[in-house]
């Protein structure tokens, strides 16, 4: 039976001493899937993380990698995963090459063609000194030693921590690729547009718990969007107000301007606009975020 | 408490002061209350009369004010080992000033405030100045207490002149190291250079009486400007005045320089561009073939500094075997102040068998494998064991190293069998220095005792490391180092108090230094079943530690 099921915990929970890292942590990420591990910092994101990887051992439940146990079967785990951690430390004297050759070496695999290839793609000098490099060149450095042994799963701690947008971009065409190729990746980020761009899906977590897990599709549904229609003249308020998806409407710029909060689809708004001569139309961006910001808080309800 | 830079330097080190404090005080009262010994010693009384006063200097003892409670206590006290441990004390506290800040970027942050760069600095080195006024205060105290009790009879002025020295000797070589890392930026080259200048400053101070051609350079020493015109006896003398001028020299220009530095450049700072020309190195074969395991790697790391740690030992042997010569001519002479030496006196200095010193390998054991060689091995495994395991850990790169294939255990026992290999480089290259001085100054030690003291000696530092790694599976690395040397303290006291005290010679056989040196000194004998004990701990401490390090989360 193929397997279908990349990461699998079920009830997995760390605490350090008295004070929880992850709390009853459910979790299933498909194969083929780039899943978005979001929250806040201290969230629970690394916890989970380095449970995974079983630098931490969980104090009850478990959890399952490419089907194998966490624990038991953490060689075969890591032989097939690649890694990117939170806070990349690595051997300053060393040169990239040398430290790359080096994990190639603990690997036992060849690395050094694809190890080129992924260097040139984020144009990155491997003849340097890692002390020598700044913060987004460091980042390089632990992405292409993530991904130079061509692993079935990624598991990526912040993985766009410091690359110029350029980076960032050429970084989001890798995961494309990855996922094309029917291989799977798990990243946790603060960030949502980082998220947004190359997760299927996505799981929140706020204070130590898994609060919600669904597409980024349905978030978006769920997101309320601030859209502002400038009209050639003035127009009622109280006709967009009555459409069901609209929560709030207000109109300013003595009626000509209409400021309004919609929740889901915006197809009724817009036909409704239709009616009307339009002059401008403006949707503010990340209005994703706020759904985000508001999981964040606290302040959305879960249910 | 974080009111001011000034203020902030001190409360980092509220805790460490209290350790420095402590056992500078210990170590003060320890060697005053041998005093008594040594007056009412007969013999040391013929020994010192009777024996060729450039012979005493090379034991850094003057004939005229030796048994005098003010000559005791600056040769046991203020000659050398009270200007180790403040000279120890300045140095880390001029690296901590600027360079260490610059590099772990701290003091991007710091100068990110609306404070002057000369305050900053300036504050710094009142910190330091209150701070090793505080260490130099503590053996002046606690003489001063134990004054009458043990019949000293010191008086308050030499007590407050040799004091002063003492501080401003740690203000003349903290001052280098602030100086060169304000210069350089870089904490291991601002490290070296003083605690470099100040061996050299030694050097050519303690042996100008031995070599005339030092004579010259010996007038530049800080060290003789500090003990010039017996401080102690005397009271203050030109020397002091130097000590000023050299020490403010030093400081003023450490702020200037400050002042106009451009920081951190040694870090990743600067413009990629502005460093890309000569900083590009290609990978070497030599990277190639050790890059292959955590072992590998590990001796790649050390590929240069092994060879300082083995040289710099190296030519302490050297030395020693080099001034054997002359004193073999007074080896009678030799017995005799072994003879005239109290026992207990030596005992503490982990001499058990004290008439082995007027033979060559009893002498040059003396120096180097009873003494400095210990030390050096000690300190290399527990450096070796931080930066190895410790520093690995709490930094996260374990985590990366453990994200590739390689089990825990392999990788525990890979960096153990490294630092077994470098210990054994270690012993190889004293090894050969040996035989070649061996050959050199017709000492005729034995092949196999040179081989099975280096041995031995490799495997003291291993023993060590045993306990240490053992340790560090169940506390902090930091607290694994720091209760590893207070075990290397004790046993080391254990062995040569125990060898003359009733109550603790039961408890001698727990001590590894009496598995190595026992009571026939390293270079006198063969391989013992001390050296198989030193084994067996080393081996079961690393088994310890691999064992608990399966299955133990990783800190960050």
């Amino acid at each position: 039976m193929p397997l279908t099921t990349a990461i699998e915990t079920s009830g997995l929970t760390k605490f350090y001493g008295d004070s929880p890292g992850i709390i009853d942590l459910d979790l299933d990420v498909r194969v083929g899937e780039v899943f978005g591990f979001l929250g806040p910092n201290g969230a629970g994101k690394s916890t989970t993380i380095r449970c995974l990887m079983n630098f931490l051992f969980p104090t009850s439940g478990s959890a399952k990698v490419l089907g194998l146990d966490v624990v038991k079967d953490t060689i075969e785990i890591r032989r097939r995963t690649g890694y990117l951690p939170g806070e990349l430390a690595m051997y300053e004297p060393m040169t990239a090459r040398e430290f790359l050759l080096y994990f190639a070496n603990l690997r036992g695999v060849a690395a050094s063609k694809k190890m080129e290839e992924l260097a040139d793609r984020f144009d990155l000098d491997l003849d340097r000194k890692i002390k020598d490099y700044s913060t987004g060149n460091r980042q390089k450095v632990g992405l292409v030693n993530a991904f130079m042994h061509e692993p079935e799963l990624l598991i990526l701690d912040e993985p766009t921590g410091g690359l110029d947008p350029l980076m960032q971009q050429e970084f989001q065409e890798l995961i494309a690729e990855v996922r094309a190729e029917g291989r799977t990746v798990f990243l946790s980020s603060h960030i949502l547009p980082e998220v947004d761009r190359v997760a299927d899906r996505v799981g929140i977590v706020r204070d130590q718990r898994l609060i919600e897990v669904d597409t980024l599709e349905s978030f978006k549904a769920k997101a309320h969007r601030s859209i502002t229609i400038q009209f050639a003249d003035v127009v009622d308020a109280a006709t967009f107000a009555a459409i069901d998806n609209v929560t709030r409407a207000e109109s300013r710029n003595s009626g000509t301007v209409l400021s309004l909060t919609v929740q889901g689809d915006m197809d009724p708004v817009v036909k409704a606009a239709s009616a009307y001569d339009v002059v401008s139309i403006s949707t503010r961006a990340g209005e994703l975020e706020e759904v985000f910001l508001s999981y964040y808080a606290g302040t959305h309800d879960a249910s | 408490m974080l009111r001011s830079v000034f203020a902030k330097d001190l409360w980092d080190r509220r805790r460490s002061m209290i350790w420095w404090v402590i056992g500078m005080g210990a170590l003060t009262a320890w060697l005053a209350a041998f005093y008594p010994v040594m007056r009412d010693s007969e013999a040391m009384k013929d020994f010192i009369n009777d024996f060729p006063p450039e012979m005493l200097a090379l034991f850094g003892i003057d004939p005229a004010t030796f048994l005098t409670g003010a000559g005791y206590v600056q040769t046991e006290m203020y000659s050398f080992v009270a200007p180790i441990i403040v000279i120890a004390f300045a140095v880390s506290v001029g690296v901590a000033a600027t360079s260490r800040e610059e590099s772990t970027g701290t003091m991007d942050m710091l100068l990110s405030n609306p404070i002057r760069r000369t305050t900053a600095i300036l504050q710094k080195l009142d910190s330091f100045a209150l701070l090793s006024f505080v260490i130099i205060l503590v053996p002046a105290v606690t003489l001063m207490a134990l004054n009458t009790p043990l019949g000293l009879k010191l008086n308050t002025g030499g007590i407050i002149a040799i004091s002063f020295g003492l501080w401003l000797l740690g203000m003349v070589f903290g001052g280098a190291t602030m100086l060169i890392g304000a210069f350089t930026g870089n904490p291991t080259v601002a490290g070296g250079a003083g605690a470099g200048f100040a061996v050299l400053a030694w050097v050519v101070g303690a042996f100008a009486e031995l070599f005339t051609w030092l004579e010259i350079p010996s007038k530049l020493s800080p060290f003789t400007w500090y003990l010039h015109d017996l401080p102690i006896i005397n009271g203050m003398s030109s020397g002091h005045v130097w000590l000023i001028i050299t020490a403010a020299a030093f400081l003023a220009g450490a702020t200037v320089l400050f002042a106009r530095r451009n920081i951190a450049t040694e870090q990743a700072v600067l413009p990629e561009r502005a460093k890309a020309g000569k900083r590009s190195t290609a990978t070497s074969p030599r990277a190639t073939a050790l890059l292959r395991s955590p072992f590998g790697k590990s001796l790649w790391d050390r590929r240069k500094s092994i060879w300082i740690w083995s040289l710099g030992l190296g030519t302490i042997l050297f030395a020693t075997f080099a001034a054997w010569p002359a004193l073999a001519g007074d080896s009678e002479a030799m017995a005799g102040v072994v003879e005239a030496f109290p026992k207990e006196l030596l005992a503490m200095f982990g001499l058990t068998d004290p008439t082995s010193l007027a033979t060559p390998q009893g002498f040059v054991s003396s120096r180097t494998y009873g003494s400095v060689g210990p030390i050096v091995l000690i300190v290399f495994t527990m450096t070796a064991m931080t930066s190895l395991v410790g520093r690995e850990e709490s930094t996260g790169r374990l985590d990366l190293v453990l994200s590739s294939t390689v089990p825990r255990r392999r990788l525990l026992a890979e960096k153990a069998a490294a630092i077994g290999v470098l210990s054994l480089i270690v012993a190889v290259v004293l090894f050969l220095i040996g035989l070649v001085s061996n050959a050199l100054y017709g000492t005729e030690i034995s092949l196999v005792n040179m081989l099975a003291s280096n041995v031995g000696l490799a495997l003291l530092g291993l023993c060590f490391w045993g306990i240490a790694v053992a340790l560090w599976s169940s506390v902090t690395p930091g607290a694994a180092v720091g209760i590893t040397s207070a075990v290397g303290v004790v046993a080391w006291f254990l062995n040569g108090l125990g060898s003359f005290i009733d109550v603790l010679s039961p408890f001698r056989w727990l001590s590894p230094f009496y598995w190595y040196l026992g009571d026939i000194v390293p270079l006198g004998k063969g391989f013992t079943f001390g050296y198989l004990a030193l084994a067996v701990v080393a081996l079961a401490g690393t088994a310890v530690a691999v064992m608990r390090f399966r299955s133990r989360d990783l800190a960050v």
